[in-house]
């Protein structure tokens, strides 16, 4: 459940002259109920994170037969004419847990500036695919819902638009060994995966393009 | 020194089970336990993120060192061929500064000396294709980093034996590059935050003041330690599109543009703690020659300059900055842009990290 305050309702420092917790205090529900609180907020948003952030601003005018066969594996920047077209940008490993005691993963949110490409009046859409996969896994591969929005209502002015991804229930993410050879009580698994976005215009013509910049990555809260 | 599991999960915990009245049960303090040690020691949030790195050279981001709460960072990278080429490697040389200029130099393979290369014909985001490093904190602190400073840098030298040249031939790249601190598993009493679960045995009176006060402390952990890095970008210091002004007048960078002299809006998510702002810290890399700089940050809740002071040309640290977001409930977003001034010759940033102090 969320936390009673939805905020951290601060103590006075431990084991200061004032710590409600000093020796011969009574121990009673307020403080135990303070730092249930605490505690609740605290997992719920140390469970979100901020996870990368792409500058640009990248062109983007190449189509996509489909948001399925988006072309993931082009992984250059749109300034290299051969391979571009598209841009690609993705997380590195993210260490997940869930949001809070909500038994939810958080959502993934990407929120950008963006404006479409513009042949003689008509306005070129553009599409973000986002996608989730496990670290090692190829995007196109990902078994998790793939998600895309399109947007076609501004033209020339960089405008803000976000698309939040629920990686839903289904997601079972990779459980990758760490082991540091210093500290053998120190091993484990931990659940990760890398989060992807892909923009492409419809206009399949460089003269038209669109383009996207300060591409922001981060979790969100679920539900 | 004793040390005890982090339970990785989070125990539906009501409050009801506190109220006024209530019989005091073991349990209750083995909850507030459990949940204390995973706040504060399995979330560790700040993310160096390099992204792709196309340009040979040297590549920072800054951190806060949280020795005792974070004990490894983990490097992980992808490479790719454009063209399969047998020549085509790849070597990183890590290292890590105080604000000092005290340095540690990670060992092999991080040193310079191996050449990273994927296989063949490879996916994208592969395994196979993945470099892995794992840093220990202590090591850091054993080569003299101080733990007391606001901030370390983390510095990353790539070098390829056939670089990147657009549109042309085979070469190698790094697909992307980060680094993220590693969640603690265990709890241990000589670490600064952390309770042993186990203090509360069942039928038995809480007679150390310490058991009451460590489920307090963990949560002064949780709250001070899991820190978010909202902003980290990076360019090659010798090869990269540097983020440049010549302006004595505040005004955006070249290379931070999103169109004419518009300044890159960044969006973030701040992590609300209480009140109504939400504060960060902020550093970058830089050079200046002929007199001194700044550098500005504007959000929703105002602007933020440090001043970069005159490094005859050579790269620098600069000191850290303080500002604030405007953040007055969970949920909140809040946006930022990176401007600056020059009052002679130009002012160049290499990087730019922005990152969580919490207040």
């Amino acid at each position: 459940m969320p936390s009673l305050l939805s905020r951290v309702l601060l103590v006075p420092t431990v084991g200061g002259a004032d710590c409600f917790a000093r020796a011969n205090q009574p121990l009673g529900a307020g403080l135990a109920q303070i730092a249930l609180n605490n505690a609740h907020h605290l997992l719920a948003e140390n469970s979100l994170r901020h996870l990368m952030t792409y500058p640009g601003p990248k062109e983007v005018w190449t189509n996509s037969a489909s948001n399925a066969e988006f072309p993931w594996d082009r992984y250059y920047d749109s300034t290299d004419g051969t391979g571009g077209g598209v841009l690609v940008v993705a997380t590195g490993p993210i260490v997940l847990r869930k949001y809070g005691d909500s038994g939810l993963w958080p959502k993934v949110t990407w929120k950008f500036r963006w404006h479409c490409g513009d042949n003689s009046g008509t306005k070129q859409k553009i599409t973000i695919v986002t996608q989730v996969a496990r670290w090692g896994e190829h995007p196109r591969n990902a078994s998790y819902s793939l998600q895309s929005t399109t947007y076609n209502d501004s033209d020339t002015t960089f405008v803000t638009a976000s698309l939040t991804t629920d990686l839903g229930v289904g997601l079972n993410t990779q459980s990758v060994p760490f082991n540091p050879a210093q500290d053998p009580a120190e091993s484990g698994t931990l659940p990760i995966m890398r989060a992807w976005a892909g923009f492409y215009c419809e206009a399949n013509n460089k003269s038209y393009s669109g383009e996207v910049a300060g591409v922001a990555c981060y979790l969100e809260e679920n539900p | 020194m004793t040390t005890a599991r982090v339970l990785e999960v989070v125990p539906f915990v009501s409050p009801d089970a506190y109220e006024t009245g209530r019989t005091v049960r073991a349990a209750h303090g083995v909850d507030l336990a459990n949940l204390a040690n995973f706040a504060a020691l399995g979330h560790p949030s700040q993310v160096l993120h390099f992204g792709k790195i196309l340009d040979e050279g040297t590549y920072s981001a800054y951190f806060t060192p949280l020795p005792g709460v974070v004990d490894y960072l983990v490097l992980a990278g992808w490479l790719q061929f454009k063209i399969y080429d047998t020549g085509a490697t790849c070597n990183l040389t890590i290292k890590v500064y105080d604000l000092s200029g005290n340095s540690y130099s990670a060992p092999a393979p991080f040193d310079g000396t191996f050449e990273f290369r994927p296989g063949r014909d490879v996916p994208r985001n592969d395994a196979a294709t993945s470099i892995q490093g794992i840093f220990s904190v202590d090591a850091m602190v054993a080569a003299g980093l101080d733990t007391s400073d606001d901030s370390w840098r983390f510095e990353v030298d790539v070098n390829y034996t056939v670089p990147y040249v657009p549109l042309v031939g085979p070469h190698i790249i790094l697909d992307g590059l980060t680094v993220f601190e590693l969640p603690r598993r265990t709890v241990n009493t000589a670490d600064p935050y952390g309770v042993l679960p186990g203090a509360f045995l069942p039928l038995a009176p809480i007679v150390d003041v310490g058991q009451v006060q460590g489920v307090l402390k963990a949560l002064e952990g949780a709250y001070n330690s899991s820190l978010r890095t909202y902003l980290s970008l990076a360019v090659s210091e010798e090869n990269g599109a540097l983020y440049t002004t010549q302006g004595a007048v505040d005004g955006s960078l070249d290379n931070l543009e999103e169109t004419g002299t518009t300044p890159i809006t960044f969006w973030c998510r701040p992590r609300y703690l209480r009140g109504t702002t939400s504060r960060f810290r902020f550093q970058v890399r830089y050079k200046v020659n002929g007199d001194d700089a700044e550098v500005k940050i504007t959000t929703a809740a105002g602007s933020y300059t440090i001043t970069l002071v005159d490094s005859g040309g050579a790269w620098a640290d600069s000191t850290v900055g303080t500002g604030y977001f405007t953040c007055t409930g969970p949920g909140d977003t809040d946006s930022m842009v990176v401007t600056g001034s020059a009052v002679a010759g130009a002012c160049t940033l290499s990087a730019i990290t922005v990152w969580e102090y919490p207040e």
